[in-house]
């Protein structure tokens, strides 16, 4: 058995995080013949570079916080917590012969106060001469910080997929979303790229398949169906050709597209987002989820993160401003 | 409308950057450049802003320095990726703004976000100072094409004086500039009513350049013609000229030029007048004379001298009796000297003074004698009168000194200088009399950083009194660093053009940017950077191709007699 790296640097984990037990139980069903019935790398044609339109979040807790109004009615629950967010959406173009760019129309920035309580009020705070404007969101199932961190992620994906489905009904554009596909109707230009491994949905033999893909290429489409209502076509590609001490599958991404599409119109669009790839990956020094973390990507998060600003700042106003309200709440008491 | 939508709506060409690593400051800050909006060196700016208590600061400045990155990037082979179309980037140009003037002067920093404008007319006026001039001389144009002046107060004496030109020889174009300033004091309306009466000597050191000054050049362009006119200067020679070059050896003095003999002067000193003026001193030049003794052999000789041209009669002649004896040429001056001087001949004046230093001073005035015999003369068939150099005939008198040898050059520059020091002092009410400006180029060799002698004092006692004499020198130099430090710190206007990599570095160009240092080794011919006192900053301009000849092909023949002045 041959010893292989994985390229990831380790504070982001892995990179491949599915269970080694070789049969492990599938939460989804998996059709895998519904392109091929036999596994074989596919090669997309040489073809056009198609326009892209890459999309992507980040979201940062800027405070926790906790609420005691509930407490001291007679049925109360007990604190109620809360949680201080920002994020931002965004895409950024990619197309031949023009300069890749974000695209500032499509940035979309917005805090929020996530809270277990559904009563929960937002909040806004001065800053310098603007204000920071905190929206209230409801996080119904939560009952942790961690919970509410989860919440604030699952806000960004939804924001994420929302401004795909729009870039994929607005134009030509491929629309590429970072990580699985959300929505039961995603966009029918919409891939999803998901960098990390969590689960195997094909077997060993497949998997081999995708192991041996050369830059550039693909498995052929397999069906995925979950609990969610929507079928998915998913399928391996590789981005790049990493040295022999890591593992064959550290440069294989997976990708999806809706499920509603026809065959065909799947396949053309796995051939164009497997063949725009290669062009997009970073090298090891420049990205520590190198090659996964494609290059326009860390660029976008790069501009959304300092769209959400100083974070110092935002948790001194925080500090200050939230201060100041509960000794205004004391006085009028 | 935002800040940042005004400027690109095309009221501003940037707006001030206020952040940690480049903070606005009161006294420089750097802009953010619109992008749809070209800034370059040497622009001017105007940021005005608003202070708390509601008073309006205008600040203004000089853009020189400009800087452009890719912003979002993190490595430097980032750029190839960025060219490729794959990691998107934003271009940012900056430029920082050297401030000029503050008005009114409270010194606080633009703050950030504040957009900058860029300054014209009445604005670039009050940017560069130029409204705070009450007479202006034209000193050039920016690279834009608009004027650049000087305050003539600066340059007349009134509140300072002289002009110091450094740069390159053959690519400076150090002569060139200096005579475009004569042009400019001359044919400005700056000196008014003392402009008929202001002079210019100009000591022609290189090639014979400087004897075309009344001839018209090449036919100028239209752009030619342009920039003289926004400067409001004529395109037309000098009119009034009085050319002098060293009288040839042999009987008749005409004068040793190699491509102009017409109109051409030869001039040379009668021996009455040498020994009149005590101009013997100027002969031992060398650094190191006044270091020895021959100091006071030179003043007791002169001494002598100048008694026995008074006792020479008649009063009128050029020549001297010495000892009894009529002195008709230089050598047999030097003779008559040295029979006087030398002990064992009876010689008794210089008693006091070694036998030794007696023999080293006369081993020198015997050297000199085939260098500067043909320029003292006691006699033949010349008018002498006609063969003075009179610097005070014509508005700019040229002397040509080019084929003389370095000890004749320095004679003649040292006797010159104190024949116009002398009239100078003799003015009785200076301040009202129309300026002399004194051109003089090599000031590394006539006032050196080191040592002593007869001419560096001259030159000295220009660069300290003549300000309240008239006298202006405008002098020029390879290198400011090997010339005498209190004769240029006197100038208040310091030009450079080319300059030499390291020279640039030097403490002498103190006044120079970091960014003007970095400039001065890439000045191209005809462009100069000029610091004068009121502007904080220097400024480069161009002057434009001279509209007299510079050379024997270019001047064309002056219409008319051809022997009109023709003079012997």
């Amino acid at each position: 058995m041959a010893l292989r790296l994985l390229p990831w640097a380790s504070e982001f984990g892995a990179g491949i995080e599915a269970a080694v037990d070789p049969a492990p139980p599938q939460a989804a069903e998996v059709d895998a013949g519904v392109e091929h019935s036999r596994w074989g790398a596919v090669a997309p044609a040489d073809r056009e570079p198609r326009a892209l339109r890459i999309v992507d979040g980040v979201r940062r807790v800027e405070a926790h916080a906790m609420e005691d109004g509930a407490a001291a009615e007679p049925d109360g629950e007990g604190p109620a917590l809360g949680l201080f967010g920002s994020l931002a959406v965004g895409a950024v173009a990619v197309e031949p012969g023009a300069p890749a760019r974000i695209l500032e129309s499509t940035i979309r920035l917005e805090r929020c106060y996530v809270a277990t309580s559904a009563d929960a009020t937002g909040r806004v705070l001065p800053a310098g001469r603007s204000e920071l404007r905190f929206r209230p969101r409801h996080a119904p199932n939560a009952s942790t910080p961690r919970d509410l961190v989860a919440a604030l992620n699952r806000a960004m994906l939804d924001e994420e997929a929302v401004l795909a489905a729009e870039l994929s009904a607005a134009g030509e554009a491929l629309v590429l979303v970072d990580g699985p596909l959300r929505r039961r109707r995603p966009g029918e230009r919409a891939v999803g790229y998901v960098k990390r491994i969590h689960q195997w949905y094909v077997g060993p033999a497949e998997r081999a398949v995708a192991e041996a893909l050369a830059v550039g290429e693909r498995t052929p489409l397999f069906r995925i169906e979950d609990r969610r209502e929507a079928g998915r076509y998913a399928w391996y590609a590789r981005t790049a050709a990493l040295a022999s001490r890591f593992h064959p599958l550290a440069g294989v991404v997976r990708m999806e597209c809706d499920g509603d599409l026809p065959v065909a119109a799947a396949s053309h669009l796995a051939d164009d987002a497997t063949s725009a790839l290669p062009r997009l990956v970073p090298t090891a020094a420049r990205d520590p989820r190198a090659p996964q973390n494609l290059l326009p990507v860390g660029a976008l998060e790069r501009a959304l993160t300092h769209r959400l600003g100083d974070r110092r700042r935002v948790r001194r106003i925080l500090i200050a401003s939230v201060g100041d309200e509960a000794a205004l709440a004391e006085r009028s008491a | 409308m935002s800040a940042a939508e005004r400027a690109v709506a095309g009221e501003g060409v940037g707006l001030v950057i206020g952040t940690a690593s480049q903070p606005a400051t009161p006294l420089g800050f750097w802009l953010y450049v619109d992008p749809a909006r070209t800034l370059q060196l040497d622009d001017v700016v105007h940021v005005a802003h608003e202070l708390p208590e509601g008073d309006r600061v205008d600040l203004y400045g000089i853009v020189d320095e400009l800087t452009a990155v890719h912003e979002g990037v993190s490595f430097d082979s980032d750029v190839r990726l960025v060219a490729d179309g794959v990691l998107p980037a934003d271009t940012a140009v900056t430029a920082h703004v050297a401030v000029t003037r503050v008005a009114p002067e409270i010194y606080t920093p633009p703050l950030p976000g504040r957009v900058a404008h860029r300054a014209r007319g009445e604005s670039r006026d009050r940017a560069l100072s130029f409204d705070r001039m009450e007479q202006h001389v034209p000193l050039g144009l920016s690279r834009g094409g608009e004027p650049i002046v000087g305050n003539l107060a600066f340059l007349d004496g009134r509140r300072g004086a002289h002009v110091n030109i450094s740069g390159v020889s053959g690519v400076a174009t150090k002569t060139s500039y200096a005579v475009f300033l004569l042009h400019a004091l001359f044919r400005s309306d700056a000196l008014g009513a003392l402009a008929p009466n202001a002079r210019a000597l100009i000591f022609n050191v290189k090639g014979e350049d400087l004897l075309f000054l009344d001839r018209p050049g090449p036919q100028l362009d239209d752009d030619e013609r342009e920039r003289y006119r926004s400067l409001g200067l004529p395109p037309e020679p000098f009119s009034s000229v009085a050319l002098y070059a060293p009288a040839r050896r042999g009987e008749h003095p005409i004068p040793d030029t190699g491509s102009r003999m017409e109109g051409v002067t030869g001039f040379f000193w009668t021996l009455r007048d040498f020994c009149a003026r005590r101009q013997l001193r100027f002969l031992f030049t060398e650094a190191d004379d006044e270091r020895t003794q021959l100091g006071t052999v030179i003043d007791a000789v002169e001494r002598q001298l100048a008694l026995a041209a008074r006792l020479s009669l008649p009063v009128e002649a050029p020549d001297v009796e010495i000892g009894g004896l009529r002195i008709r040429d230089f050598e047999s001056l030097v003779e008559a000297i040295s029979q006087q001087t030398d002990e064992a001949e009876g010689g008794t004046w210089a008693r006091r003074a070694a036998p030794a230093t007696v023999q080293a001073f006369l081993r020198r005035l015997e050297a000199s004698v085939p260098h500067v015999g043909h320029l003292l003369r006691g006699g033949g068939e010349a008018d002498p009168g006609r063969h003075r150099i009179d610097w005070s005939r014509e508005q700019v008198t040229v002397v040509d000194l080019h084929r003389l040898h370095d000890r004749a050059q320095r004679f003649v520059v040292g006797a010159l200088l104190s024949e116009v020091l002398e009239a100078r002092e003799g003015l009785s009410a200076a301040g009202s009399a129309a300026p002399v400006f004194v051109v003089l180029d090599e000031l590394n060799k006539y006032a050196p950083r080191e040592g002593r002698s007869p001419i560096k004092e001259r030159i000295l006692d220009i660069a300290e009194r003549g300000r309240s004499l008239g006298m202006i020198l405008i002098g020029a130099q390879q290198t400011a660093s090997e010339v005498e430090p209190r004769v240029v710190a006197n100038c208040s206007f310091r030009v450079v053009g080319r300059l030499d990599a390291a020279e640039a570095q030097r403490g002498e160009y103190g006044f120079l940017t970091q960014a003007a240092r970095a400039r001065a080794h890439l000045l191209t011919p005809g462009t100069m950077i000029v610091q004068q006192p009121e502007i904080p900053v220097p400024l480069l301009l161009q002057f434009p191709r001279p509209a007299w000849a510079t050379r024997p092909s270019e001047a064309a023949a002056p219409a008319g007699d051809p022997f009109a002045r023709f003079d012997t």
